[in-house]
């Protein structure tokens, strides 16, 4: 089979479903809303299909995909085409997987929703969107299906848009994100602007060509920082890390299932790609922004675990902890271990993917439909599923053997041991430990009978397990949380499996098992879980001049360390609205729209005296008809003759 | 010899010519200068005639006999009809207020004044004297031009006056 | 008689019909001026094919070609063709409107 073809289906396909299920399913059959999830999860299970037959048969087929250039201007040609490697193969199963599952989930979950064929066909969109980032060989061809990730998160965060907070919420992703898009879109100038002098007919807004380019030095060390910067700045904000980090939180307004598609594989895990697309290639070229990457992300990771640890809102606490994982693989590529990121990436995707809906499973059971830790408890015995599945997801998370999680996470920390990154290691350490405590923290407030309980904390007295179309993805993504990381990428030869296998498949350095920091991490992990357990089962009596002092910071971190304060308060209100609004407007209303209005008036008092003629009289009509006619014989007369 | 000046050189056609042409004029002002519009409408009958008679001195007996069957016989009559809608026939003619009369003549007086203009300096070039031309009968050679040379338009006249019948038919009809 | 004389007399009547279209309120005397001035276009018209014939010689007979008289004679037709809209459309507008003065009939999408 053609190669090409497939991969456009596995992008068109979902994007087919979204037209019909947009156009057609709501236009002509909008009471038999059950269409609409048979159409997306129909359509993204081909795209499964064809994505695995890449996959199998990857290294039996021609990679070498030639785009088709859509429009041609001098000296710049827009083309659109598939870049296709390991990475592209292993995304395209990892998004349509995961999105399969949270389709069949979101079924269960949204099926009350009036807008439920509205939801489906925004969910195609989103994975077509996706796939289409995954597929992209050219900057701009990237750039449109990035900002249509934007737009379709969007509007499934503002899904329920009726609700103030939720509208509210998706306008704060897509103006946050926009921010670093911009990053982006000066990255891509400055490549146009480089292109349309070069003489070459190479087009370097591909992606191949633009990493050959650079490394060719056909750009200038300034050009270089400044689209490295770009990209970066554009990834930032898609993948959410500080400073650009506000948005995910809120952005929990959402569908839960939809959270689940945003922090699993889509819309976060796009920034982590691009920079594991981009950067591996011209690492040698840019030092000091790998180590700025890598400093962001441990930053980030750091203080979104603290986040993660203080909040009560059980989404919110996933969802900083998706920053601080996404921080873990910033890191990663900023040291150069971009394989050990990817790997990250997937088995996050599905421990992350499992969390999310099995907070929706929470809120689902529970009488008062909140994710608030304070009105959970003891749920232990009334969803033993649930609870069951949380505790993979948690393992997963915390990183304790043999759970997924505990692998690529391991891998990350041990390639920053080999790099001598000592610091970022040790930064990424103590977050692996915050990271296991605030998962069992929920476990503990949530499922189990905690004899300390929270301030305000009411125990549900009736709540029961979800219905078996939502328990069926949570039982696949359990078995992927435990599973998926020994299995693509063990350490070791375990017989039918080759030791690093995924590494190895996208081609990416393979470290050497390191037996004591394996071991160390399990601990970490598990004394987590157990300093969590003792706390909140024997409560410890602190002094008060400590407890003041950690009252103090803990009430900076519950403020989400003022960033958000000092975004909205200071930037937003006092520099944007008072100073650079106020100005602009000054100028709106004295210059510009004084001018428009001069200009109206003008028209306005010369057409008074024009208007006169148009009164409708036919015969006056008939009189300048004849003037103009008769102007016209004159002039034959005068010049023709 | 421009051709233009050429006066013909029959001194009875001469005075023929002067007096309808009088006649043409002074019952067109009948037409837009009488009140009663019922006699306005009886004016334009009376140019018709005279209009008629001069397409005789040109040479056009066909196209005279013509005008008398159309114009005087059909359309004189509907416009006759029309007048009985007419709720006051004896002020049925009034004109516009003045602002008009001043657009139109604008309007005419340059009409009139290229005509006198070119009455007296004509641009038609001169050709050979034709004014001695005789031929047999308007109505062969016209006869000849029509169905030979003009048959397509003559069909299409045709079928204009059948349209034109329908669209007043069904415009008319009581809805 | 003369072309010119016949052109002047054709040109006088088109300028009477047309001062009687743009001042005259009534349209059936509107319809009448219009008559007119097709009556000065039908002459001038005429006169062109009686001074300036065109020959069309051939060995055997010399025939002419009365392209002018053709002209008029569309002319009538369409006068004609004209004539009965006209009526009929004057016929639908008193319906509406009760009136047969031009000032009256200004906004005819109502």
């Amino acid at each position: 089979m053609n190669t090409e073809l497939i991969i456009w289906s596995i992008f068109g396909l979902p994007l087919a479903s979204f037209i019909i299920i947009s156009l057609g399913i709501r236009g002509f059959v909008p009471n038999r809303p059950l269409l609409a999830p048979i159409c997306s999860i129909g359509t993204s299970v081909l795209s499964f299909i064809l994505s695995l037959y890449i996959l199998v048969q990857y290294s039996s087929i021609d990679t070498n995909i030639s785009s088709h250039s859509i429009i041609n201007m001098s000296g710049l040609t827009l083309s659109f085409g598939i870049l296709l490697n390991p990475l592209t193969v292993v995304m395209l199963v990892v998004v349509t997987v995961v999105s399969i599952l949270v389709q069949f989930y979101s079924v269960g979950y949204m099926r009350k929703d009036p807008s439920f064929i509205r939801y489906f066909a925004y969910l195609s969109l989103f994975t077509a969107c996706m796939l289409g980032i995954v597929i992209s060989s050219n900057l701009i061809q990237l750039f449109i299906f990035w900002e249509l990730v934007g737009l379709c998160s969007y509007l499934l965060i503002g899904f329920w848009h009726y609700k103030p907070s939720a509208s509210y919420a998706a306008k704060k992703a897509f103006i946050v994100t926009r921010i670093g898009d911009i990053g982006f879109l000066i990255a891509i100038l400055v490549v146009v602007s480089v292109q349309t002098n070069l003489e070459n007919s190479n087009n370097i807004l591909d992606l191949p060509n633009l990493i050959t380019a650079i490394s060719n030095g056909v750009f200038s060390s300034n050009q270089i920082t400044i689209i490295s910067l770009g990209l970066l700045a554009g990834a930032i904000g898609k993948s959410a890390q500080f400073p650009l980090h506000v948005w995910l939180p809120d952005a929990m307004e959402g569908p839960t299932p939809v959270s689940a598609l945003i922090h699993a594989a889509t819309m976060v895990a796009a920034g982590v790609f691009l920079i594991a697309r981009f950067f591996p290639g011209i690492h040698s070229s840019i030092p000091d922004i790998m180590f700025l990457i890598a400093c962001i992300g441990s930053f980030t990771a750091l203080i979104s675990a603290l986040m993660a640890l203080v909040m009560n809102d059980i989404k919110r606490i996933l969802a900083y902890s998706t920053i601080s994982q996404l921080g873990f693989m910033f890191a990663a590529v900023g040291f150069g271990a971009w394989g050990a990121a990817i790997f990250h990436l997937v088995t996050h995707a599905f421990f992350k993917a499992l969390l999310f809906l099995l907070s929706g499973n929470i809120s689902h059971g529970i009488p008062t439909h909140s994710f608030d830790l304070r009105n959970m408890g003891q749920l232990r015995t009334k969803m033993p599923f649930t609870f069951i599945a949380m505790l993979c997801g948690a393992c997963s998370l915390a990183g304790i053997f043999p759970f997924s999680g505990f692998w690529s996470k391991d891998e990350i920390l041990a390639e920053a041991l080999s790099n001598q990154q000592y610091l970022i290691f040790g930064v990424l350490l103590i977050t692996t430990f915050i990271t296991s405590i605030y998962i069992f923290r929920i476990i503990h407030l949530a499922f189990l009978n905690p004899k300390k309980q929270m301030k305000g904390q009411q125990v549900p007295e009736k709540a029961h397990e979800a219905n078996w179309i939502m328990n069926i993805p949570i039982l696949l993504l359990s078995i992927a949380a435990i599973g998926i990381g020994v299995i693509i990428n063990s350490p070791i030869d375990l017989g039918l499996i080759n030791a690093h296998m995924f590494s190895s498949f996208i081609g990416a350095h393979v470290h050497d098992l390191n037996i004591q920091l394996m071991i160390i991490s399990t601990i970490i992990g598990i004394s987590g879980f157990i300093i969590t357990f003792w706390y909140y089962n024997y409560p410890i009596s602190i002094p008060s001049v400590l407890k003041n002092y950690l009252l103090k910071i803990n009430n900076v971190i519950t403020n989400k360390y003022y960033i958000d304060i000092i975004y909205e308060k200071y930037f937003m209100m006092k520099f944007i609205y008072s100073f650079l609004a106020n100005f602009l407007h000054k100028i709106d209303e004295k210059l510009i729209d004084n001018t428009v209005n001069q200009i109206g008036a003008t028209v306005k008092n010369s057409s008074h005296i024009i208007k006169q003629i148009q009164n409708g009289q036919m015969q006056v009509y008939a009189g300048f008809t004849s003037i103009g006619v008769l102007i016209f014989f004159v002039m034959f007369i005068i010049f023709i003759r | 010899m421009i051709l233009g000046t050429t006066m013909d050189s029959n001194p009875v056609i001469n005075i023929v010519f002067f007096m309808l042409s009088l006649m043409t004029i002074i019952v067109a002002f009948g037409v837009i200068r009488s009140t009663n519009i019922f006699r306005a409408a009886l004016f334009l009958m009376c140019s018709f005639i005279t209009i008629a008679g001069l397409l005789i001195l040109l040479n056009a007996e066909f196209l005279a006999a013509i005008q008398i069957i159309l114009n005087i016989g059909a359309v004189s009559v509907l416009i006759l009809f029309s007048i009985l809608l007419s709720k006051n026939v004896e002020k049925g003619n009034p004109s516009n207020q003045f602002k008009y009369q001043f657009l139109s003549l604008v309007v005419i007086i340059p009409i009139i004044l290229i005509a006198c203009i070119s009455f007296i300096h004509t641009w038609i070039p001169d050709t050979t004297n034709s004014t001695t031309t005789i031929y047999p009968s308007s109505i062969v050679e016209m006869a000849r031009t029509m169905l030979q040379r003009y048959v397509l338009p003559f069909e299409i006249a045709s079928i204009l006056l059948l349209s034109a019948m329908i669209g007043a038919l069904s415009l008319i009809r009581k809805r | 008689m003369s072309l010119n004389s016949v052109l002047l007399l054709g040109a006088i009547l088109f300028a009477i019909g047309l001062y009687g279209v743009m001042v005259k309120r009534n349209v059936i005397t509107i319809l009448m001026c219009l008559e007119l001035m097709f009556s000065g276009v039908i002459l001038s018209a005429v006169a062109f094919s009686r001074y300036i014939p065109i020959e069309l010689s051939s060995e055997s007979n010399t025939s002419f070609i009365l392209d002018g008289q053709i002209f008029a004679l569309f002319i009538m037709a369409v006068v004609a063709a004209e004539t009965t809209v006209g009526v009929a459309l004057i016929i639908c507008v008193y319906r509406e409107s009760k009136t047969l003065f031009s000032s009256d009939i200004s906004n005819l999408q109502n």
